[in-house]
């Protein structure tokens, strides 16, 4: 029972991966028939929006990862008071 | 009488009636708060302008004022306090939905207040009464983050009333408008302001105690102080440009926590500040477009983020934690409370068709307008950002991702029928954008749905889920781990006893000894004088120090007179 919800859920997410990458690449078909008449010039750039936030998003990541040496303590760090 | 009734500030009557609510048995009782609700929301009906200003001792106070921008934040805190009464249903103690109403009431009241003093009071009843909701968890951890919180908020009314006495001092005037940052007084009011909206390194008190609070308390305190404090924000300093780099930093560094926190109710917690700083740039630019921008993001982040706080309550209440690291899994044993917190998610994330779209697009034309590239780069982020920690982090680490083996049951009908509501707001809004502009403090003809903005919008979003599942695929995304996360609370937690205490202590101890040496010498004095009084010359009748100080006392008063004559 819990095998086959397991294997359902592999299955799910392997389309959901699927699904994603092909609503990525049709935004980016898109872009070739859409304006996106941009706000500021740096928005001009193609595939802007897509390259900023990909960046951006790995980027918070890497940038979480250094702050959790920085700032992460074990749970029970205030306990004492 | 009646008259005077009919002026009450909206939220007045709901303080007033929030402890005789306590007398009144269970399901009776929400049905009593949430009518409550009603008559103060009647009282909105009373239209802009001011209803009801006295005078005492000189000072003009104005209870209740209305306009166009305290109705939007009215309304939506009216709403707000009813979906907790519903929300908060399955609970039969009255602690925390009568001081949830006294909370609500005294926050709506804050909104009506015209002057600086009134705005106090309230301000400051909005702290004492939303102690109760972090108290209301009864463990130690929460007494001591409730003690904490109420410092600190005591405090920001400290910095408001003595800035509004400097103020006083300057124009002359009370009246809570429009100020320009210059005198001190105006920065303390500033300052005031600034920790209730968590300003950065002001907001350790926000991630300390809303996680700490109950279940329904989460969602009673999302919704109230901190708007409030954009409200004030944006009646007092619109247009200020210090504002516009004070809420980059503030939407940009509440990201990487959010990132690697573990307790689900903190990342909220988290987002919720980083949210607050779209709308202190926005009141940074303080165009038209600007404050509308500003106002229409509190009004629909109110909702979005009580839904969100909303369903990992429901999560808290049935699992019995909200550590990511612990949950997984749980969509199929609460699946309504699942889709209910994907809309709550799409929403923070501002997918078209949802409320934050058309929000926050207010805010980043306006930017756009103005031609502040960088706020809008770093604004555009943040949105990157808010996708990642709130939109994906929330639902998947909760109801989906690695199972947690919890068996429960779907959330309680209260709960349920609540986050129902609010997800249906926040489809409507984003649905119906109109309607929701017009009811903003500034007429405006805009239209968010245009092919290029959706398109844009849609690969930001589109692309930053991707680089989750990248960096999920290739494991690269940091694991939940149980842990505790420093933020600037730690200043005032840790590094203050370890710095102050031994300040303190040697400080104390040479004053202890200092006052050793002085009552030495005293004692010598004394000793000598008695020696001298007591002498048989002097008299046994009259106590000898007494005479002495009569003594000294008549010739330091012939000094006076003898200066103050020559």
């Amino acid at each position: 029972m819990r095998d086959s919800i397991s294997n359902k859920l592999s299955v799910l997410g392997s389309r959901s991966k699927l699904v994603l990458i092909t609503l990525a690449f049709l935004l980016l078909v898109l872009e070739f028939f859409v304006h996106r008449h941009a706000e500021t010039d740096v928005e001009n750039i193609f595939f802007f929006p897509a390259l900023y936030a990909f960046v951006i998003c790995v980027a918070i990541v890497l940038g979480g990862i250094v702050l959790r040496k920085l700032v992460m303590r074990r749970e029970d760090y205030y306990d004492n008071g | 009488m009646a008259e005077l009734f009919l002026n009450f500030p909206p939220g007045l009557i709901m303080v007033l009636l929030a402890i005789p609510a306590a007398l009144v048995p269970h399901h009776y009782r929400q049905l009593f708060i949430l009518s409550v609700i009603a008559l103060s929301a009647f009282f909105l009906t009373a239209g802009p302008g001011v209803h009801w200003e006295t005078e005492i001792s000189g000072f003009n106070l104005i209870l209740n004022r209305s306009d166009h921008l305290t109705l939007p934040f009215a309304i939506v805190f009216h709403i707000a306090a009813a979906l907790n009464v519903i929300y908060g249903w399955h609970e039969p103690k009255p602690l925390e939905h009568c001081s949830g109403l006294a909370y609500a009431g005294a926050a709506i009241a804050a909104l009506h207040a015209g002057d600086l003093f009134s705005l106090f009071i309230w301000w400051e009843l909005t702290a004492v009464t939303s102690v109760f909701l972090i108290l209301a968890s009864g463990s130690n951890q929460a007494k001591y983050s409730a003690m904490r919180y109420l410092i600190i908020q005591v405090l920001s009314g400290m910095f408001l009333l003595s800035g509004a006495v400097l103020v006083f001092q300057d124009s002359g005037s009370l009246a809570f408008d429009k100020m320009n940052l210059g005198t001190v007084g105006t920065w303390l009011i500033f300052v005031a302001f600034g920790v209730k909206a968590a300003f950065p390194f002001l907001n350790g008190w926000l991630q300390d105690s809303y996680p700490e609070s109950t279940v329904i308390g989460t969602v009673m305190l999302s919704a109230f102080t901190t708007k409030l404090a954009i409200y004030a924000f944006a009646r007092g300093f619109p247009g200020t440009d210090i504002l516009i780099i004070i809420g980059c930093v503030m939407t940009m560094f509440p990201v990487f926590f959010a990132v690697i926190e573990n307790d689900m109710r903190r990342v909220l917690s988290y987002s919720l500040n980083n949210q607050l700083g779209f709308m202190v740039v926005a009141i940074g630019v303080g165009t038209e477009l600007a404050i509308n921008g500003a106002v229409a993001h509190a009004f629909a982040h109110i909702i979005y983020k009580g839904l969100l706080f909303m369903s990992m309550g429901a999560v808290l209440y049935r699992v019995g934690t909200v550590k990511a690291s612990e949950l997984g899994g749980l969509y199929r044993m609460m699946p309504l409370t699942c889709i209910f917190c994907i809309i709550g998610a799409m929403s923070i994330s501002a997918f078209p068709l949802f409320s934050g779209f058309a929000a926050k697009s207010l805010i980043m034309s306006s930017l756009g307008y103005e031609g502040l590239v960088y706020a809008y780069l770093v604004l555009l982020a943040a949105s990157a950002g808010v996708l990642h920690h709130s939109g994906i982090k929330i639902p998947y680490f909760a109801f989906f991702g690695h199972d947690g083996g919890h068996q429960v049951k779907e959330a309680p009908p209260g709960m349920i029928v609540a986050m129902g509501i609010a997800g249906l707001l926040c489809i409507l809004i984003g649905v119906l954008p109109s309607l929701f502009y017009s009811i903003l403090p500034y007429q405006i003809d805009y239209n968010p749905y245009d092919a290029g903005h959706v398109l844009a919008q849609l690969q930001l979003l589109i692309f930053s889920i991707l680089a989750f599942a990248f960096l999920m695929t290739f494991k690269i995304y940091p694991p939940e781990l149980r842990s505790t996360v420093l933020n600037s609370d730690w200043f005032y937690r840790r590094m203050l006893p370890a710095v102050g205490w031994p300040i303190l202590s040697t400080v104390l101890s040479v004053w202890g000894s200092f006052l050793r040496k002085v009552r030495g010498i005293v004692n010598v004095a004394w000793d000598a004088i008695d020696k001298i009084m007591h002498s048989p010359w002097a008299g046994p009748t009259i106590s000898g120090r007494a005479v002495l100080i009569q003594a000294v006392l008549l010739s330091f008063l012939l000094l006076i007179v003898y200066v103050a004559a020559g």
